[in-house]
């Protein structure tokens, strides 16, 4: 199937470009880079969780020595925008302002005070005096559209989709197929279960920052933490009503992302106050900043109804989703939509499929893009969903997995109806490897020598739990990406990039698409990405696109320098083009074997004959976004006195296609994965009665460190897909979403009880296992 | 306030306010391969060896560091002549976004000086202060197994 | 708001004659120190060169330097004693390079509520020697309750009497490296399966900690039988407010849980007479 073999770069571990200058301190993240007479923000944020700003007394803080400038409501720009970095028009809706004299949430912004130094700053935020005319908020997502609505001084969508802020409701997606009421009430078996997720942080170690300045030109330079510096250049310029070519926007090193930094958030702050100012203005923000005024992952109520026949076969589905988007609705409609997307086509034989969700606002902190993007809220219900099932049934659930999950050359009718905040694409599904995933992952984690046994250690019990998956790569019809080649005098090529790698290793693996195609070796590949100046467009580094859309822009144009070095090399061989190929940074002649090194044609091509640079550039886009698959398996440990539990092992065996960098695919599932497990057992916002977040600080937001690992153990299994760069599809974000369901199947399996909330803290499984099985918590000596 | 600090084996005199971490004293003065991540001692992407003891520079006040010996990552390591841990963790592939690595490259060394061939479990306690969000840490503790086995066979050449 | 100043003294009584200074405040690591702020604060008293570093194993009794940082109180416990309470206890207080930085006489001056050290410290009888103002041994317990002994007055070390008996540590904590939700110390003594001695702390509870002495009592000199345990450890009373690891009711019952846990680790019979 695979062409593996033959492969020189692709599908090998070449060591990430930037990683040696990463490990020695000399790569430059946005806070690293300093400018003379730079300026430093600090932002004040609302107290209040919805309120109107009465009176903003700024006097104090004016009167400060060292106050160089103070933005807020009174005197900045008052255009309605989304801060989320999507390609234009946005399917967000535009209800958001830079500053707003109604503040939503606590965390909300008020003013921005730029000072000469960061002391000043921080002493004259204090200065500020704030009255409010409090509104009564509304928390609880349940409550919200009979709320006194949030948005209502002309917030708008700027596409054809649903919008009604009159009732709080940000967007609102759904359709149906086939007659899935009947349908359900005929079924054998019927199981409905209401799942609920929780509020996250991505937690990306580096805190969101950004600068600007005025270049020797007078044009805007910003270097921002950002995921999408071309959605970011636009709109900072739409916000600040300045040409685009006024404006360059540059990604250096980027200390994670995971969708927190595809937000448009301190960009056009900063722009504004190099505006007004003339001189350079710095904004990074604190820990505690991140996690109370950046985005999280939305929190979401998932009804599931499925339907079965005795025989195990899935009748109907119907998944009513309701998604709590805070304050603004930034990404309201794309991560509601995905939860329906990147779930239902899994199960492809099911004729009746209903999806209605929607999301509203909260007077709560704003959801965003998050790795999974609204799959991982999906997948916590079908896959918890599908093992009650099979429990039910009495049949194994791997074997419902496998009988009935999409196949190679199938296709589902959810494609065509559900895309981003627009129609789906229909596309038949071209590799699909899950049956090979499930029957490797079930074999690694001893499935059949585990599941049902509750082994017992001590007080300790034992359960392994499974759940499998789908996501995408790239959004279809969307996502644009473009690359620009050209060679040098040694015979090495520039790479310029509009993709954005966040640390994933994007600007690598390109290298290598880039180098596999040209028979060359990757160091011959100097890479440079994400400055909008320098670089050709991408929409940047989201929905698991960059592997499969820019390295498929990669890959065409190395394909075209790739005809170009033909044409030089046939000339200066004196052969035909079509006498020679490619072969170890040469070009050859097939007969005789004669060569002329990539170097010699470089100098050809410069200086001798016919002069012109060997250079191209191609753009991408994609009618389809051919899936990677997963099977996820947890094993874990209770202690049913407490409900302590203890994580043993975790496996994950994933189709991506073919991958370009093996080690760099390992990284991405692990670090997936163990977000994805801290995120199931640890972390989570607490809210005071006010809506104020509790626990913004790494003290009591509880990532999982070293010593909380378990066994994590990747599996790649052996794919092809037909579509994607030699054979690649996505892995950034599929295995985040495994986790959760996984871990709760576990649960179950080891002591029979279901949870439906997440995160699973020991006093919940404590509690449901007294109020179900009482017995096990009593204590026997 | 003013004060010499010995920085990567090189006296440097800094001038700082008495409230200030070291941390902040040492990016302000260029030396930006301390990552600030959460200033609260909990990330582990500041750290820093004073003394040969592995500390978050957040969590040190500039003032309490007169005359000693500051060690950041540059110090143990550089772009052309990198240490064995470096190139360990480039070899290993524990580095993704590589805001955490400066750190964890730190931690490592301070680890396999005291303890040159660290169980698994030892490496996991260590690290217990360093927070990554992109690995999941597999490829970390990799890393350091390799850096503790070519620092075994007697490969201190660089060191 | 004018900066705070800085001095180095090299003995301690230099250092005390300092503390006559405008609003001071000693500095030992630091950690506490920022997480409290400047606030109030004139002068700062840096406590590095004063020889306080220094840990000692004499008489059966251990003395142990208030500047020693808690890596260092580790590396030197862990020379005499490897199954000791304060290896058990501080081994888990912060992290790695925390515990490089938090000593024991600035851990002992702030008494976070999380702090991993009072437990033991109790459970081990320690006392707290103090110089200055009111200078003087005080047993630790004492030291916690009065908070006016340090009133111009200097922390510079503790001492406890070296044992060889059973302990038990556990602390209660969502992840390994976070702010315990409470922390339990035991150690106890048997002989011919008969508790002779027995001693359990609990911090983070309601009044910081408890020490279980209507329980100590009820299993003094009675024979090793764990259902008894298991009968009394149900009836004391613990006193806890609702934490992030849960209600009040759940974090006693967990807290019962590990307690029986410990006494079972500690009466075990092949630690008889050890």
């Amino acid at each position: 199937m695979a062409k593996t073999d033959c492969f020189k770069s692709v599908g090998k571990n070449i060591p990430k470009i930037d990683s040696l200058g990463l490990s020695t301190g000399e790569e430059k993240f946005t806070d690293d880079f300093c400018f003379p007479r730079q300026i430093y923000c600090k932002l004040v944020y609302s107290s209040s969780p919805f309120a109107k700003i009465i009176n903003l007394d700024l006097s104090g803080a004016e009167k400060l020595s060292g106050v160089v400038e103070i933005l807020s409501y009174k005197n900045t720009p008052s255009l309605f925008h989304t801060t989320a970095g999507q390609g234009f028009p946005e399917p967000s809706p535009y209800d958001t302002k830079l500053f707003d004299q109604t503040v939503r949430f606590v965390g909300d912004r008020i003013a921005l005070i730029a000072a000469e130094n960061p002391v000043i700053a921080e002493l004259a935020a204090r200065k500020i005096k704030i009255e409010y005319q409090e509104f009564t908020p509304v928390f609880n997502p349940q409550q919200s559209t009979s709320s006194p609505p949030l948005h209502f001084q002309g917030e708008h969508a700027v596409i054809p989709v649903p919008y009604l802020p009159e009732k709080n409701i940000a967007a609102k997606v759904g359709f149906e197929i086939g007659a899935v009421d009947s349908v359900l009430k005929n079924s054998d078996l019927v199981i409905n279960k209401i799942y609920q997720t929780h509020y996250a942080s991505h937690c990306a170690l580096e805190p969101h920052s950004a600068i600007s300045y005025f270049d020797s030109r007078g044009r805007l330079v910003i270097i921002s933490s950002t995921q999408v510096p071309f959605h970011a250049r636009r709109i900072v310029s739409q916000i600040l009503d300045l040409p685009v070519k006024f404006i360059r926007v540059i990604k250096p090193r980027i200390g994670g992302g995971f969708g927190g930094k595809q937000e448009i958030l301190l960009e056009p702050l900063v722009a504004l106050i190099t505006l007004r100012t003339k001189r350079p203005a710095r904004l990074v923000l604190s820990r505690e900043e991140v996690f109370i005024s950046t985005r999280t992952r939305h929190p979401m109520e998932i009804e599931l109804s499925v339907g079965a026949d005795k025989q195990g076969s899935l009748t109907a589905i119907s998944m009513k989703a309701l998604m709590n988007t805070g304050a603004y609705g930034s990404h309201a409609l794309t991560v509601l939509s995905n939860t329906g997307s990147k779930t239902l086509p899994l199960f492809n034989k099911i004729k009746n499929i209903r999806f209605h969700a929607h999301s509203v606002y909260t007077n709560l902190p704003v959801g965003g893009a998050y790795r999974g993007y609204g799959a991982t809220q999906g997948y916590f219900a079908l896959g918890q969903q599908i093992d009650i099932l099979a429990r039910e049934l009495k049949v194994d659930v791997l074997e419902i997995y496998k009988q009935q999950h999409i196949k190679s050359g199938e296709t589902s009718p959810v494609f065509e109806v559900l895309g981003e905040g627009k129609e789906g694409t229909s596309q038949n599904i071209t590799s699909c490897q899950l049956t090979e995933c499930i029957d490797q992952g079930s074999q690694k984690i001893d499935w059949y020598g585990k599941r049902d046994k509750r082994i017992k250690n001590g007080h300790w019990v034992r359960g392994v739990g499974m759940a499998a998956g789908m996501q995408g790569s790239g959004i279809p019809r969307v996502d644009l990406a473009s690359a620009y080649i050209k060679i040098n005098d040694d015979g090495s090529f520039n790479l310029n990039i509009g993709a954005t790698d966040l640390g994933t290793g994007s600007d690598t693996i390109l290298a290598q698409i880039a180098a596999e195609t040209l028979h060359t070796d990757p160091s011959q590949l100097i890479v440079l990405s994400s400055d909008t100046d320098t670089t050709p467009f991408d929409v940047g580094a989201y929905a698991s696109s960059t592997t499969y859309i820019s390295g498929n822009a990669v890959r065409k144009c190395a394909e075209k320098i790739k005809t170009k070095l033909i044409t030089a090399g046939a000339e200066l061989l004196q052969v035909q083009p079509q006498q020679v190929s490619l072969e170890n940074q040469a070009v050859v002649c097939r007969k005789d074997k004669r060569r002329c090194s990539y170097e010699e044609i470089a100098r050809y091509s410069l200086y001798s004959e016919n002069q012109h640079q060997i250079q191209a550039t191609t753009s991408n886009f994609s009618n389809q976004s051919p899936p990677p698959f997963i099977a996820q398996f947890a094993e874990v440990e209770i202690n049913p006195f407490t409900g302590e539990l203890k994580l043993l092992n975790f496996v994950s065996a994933v189709d991506c296609g073919q991958p370009i960098n093996p080690l760099l695919v390992e990284g991405q599932v692990e670090g997936a994965v163990v977000n994805g497990i801290s995120y199931a057992l640890t972390e989570q916002y607490k809210f005071s009665s006010a809506g104020r977040m509790q626990n913004a600080n790494f003290k009591y937001y509880h990532l999982f460190r070293t010593p909380d690992l378990c066994k994590v153990k990747t599996i790649i299994v052996n794919s092809y897909e037909q579509s994607g760069p030699f054979g690649a599809k996505s892995i950034g974000e599929i295995a985040i979403n495994g986790p959760m369901p996984a871990i709760a199947n576990a649960i179950f399996d080891a002591v029979g009880i279901r949870l439906y909330q997440s995160p699973f803290t020991p006093e919940k499984i404590y509690q449901a296992i007294h109020c179900c099985h009482k017995e096990l918590t009593e204590r026997r000596q | 306030m003013n004060g010499t600090f010995i920085v990567n084996k090189v006296a440097c005199n800094f001038s700082f306010n008495p409230t200030a971490r070291l941390l902040t004293v040492l990016r302000d003065n260029g030396f930006t391969e301390v990552k600030q991540g959460c200033q609260e001692g909990l990330c582990g992407a500041c750290l820093v060896i004073i003394d040969q003891q592995l500390v978050n520079s957040c969590q040190v006040l500039a003032a309490s560091c007169l005359q000693k010996q500051i060690t950041t990552v540059k110090g143990i390591g550089t772009l052309h002549h990198p240490h064995i841990i470096q190139e360990a963790f480039v070899e290993a592939g524990a580095v993704q976004c590589g805001f955490c690595t400066p750190g964890m490259v730190l931690a490592t060394y301070n680890l396999l000086n005291q303890i040159p061939q660290p169980s698994e479990e030892q490496i996991k306690q260590f690290l217990d202060g360093n927070l990554c969000r992109c690995t999941g840490y597999v490829k970390i503790i990799n890393a350091v197994k390799i850096a503790a086995r070519r620092l075994n066979q007697g490969n201190h050449g660089k060191n | 708001m004018s900066e705070p100043k800085w001095y180095y003294p090299t003995d301690v009584d230099s250092a005390i004659e300092l503390l006559n200074l405008n609003e001071p405040l000693f500095h030992a690591g630091g950690t506490g120190i920022l997480m409290r702020g400047f606030l109030g604060v004139s002068n700062i008293i840096d406590l590095q060169n004063l020889k306080l570093n220094y840990t000692i194993c004499q008489n059966k009794n251990i003395t142990i330097g208030a500047m020693t940082s808690f890596s260092q109180v580790i590396k030197f416990i862990k020379t005499i004693n490897l199954n000791s309470l304060l290896i058990k206890s501080l081994s888990r207080a912060g992290t790695t390079p925390l515990r490089n930085r938090i000593t024991l006489g600035g851990s002992l001056a702030f008494l976070p509520p999380w702090s991993d050290l009072i437990g033991p410290l109790i459970a081990l009888n320690a006392k707290v020697e103090v110089k200055g103002l009111n200078q003087g041994i005080y047993p630790i317990q004492e030291f916690i309750r009065n908070p006016s002994i340090q009133n111009k007055s200097l922390i510079t070390g503790i001492n406890y009497p070296l044992s060889d008996y059973s302990n038990f540590y556990h602390r209660a904590t969502l992840t390994q490296v976070g702010f315990a939700n409470f922390t339990l110390s035991i150690i106890g003594k048997q002989k011919s399966r008969t508790v002779e001695n027995l001693k359990i702390v609990i911090t983070g509870t309601k009044n910081r900690y408890q020490n279980l002495t209507d329980l100590e009592q009820k299993l003094i000199d009675r024979p090793v039988d764990f259902n008894y345990f298991e009968k009394n450890v149900n009836s004391t009373q613990l006193d806890f407010s609702a934490k992030e690891l849960g209600s009040s009711e759940y974090i006693t019952r967990l807290a019962k849980y590990h307690l029986l846990n410990g006494l079972q680790q500690v009466f075990t019979e092949e630690k008889e007479d050890k």
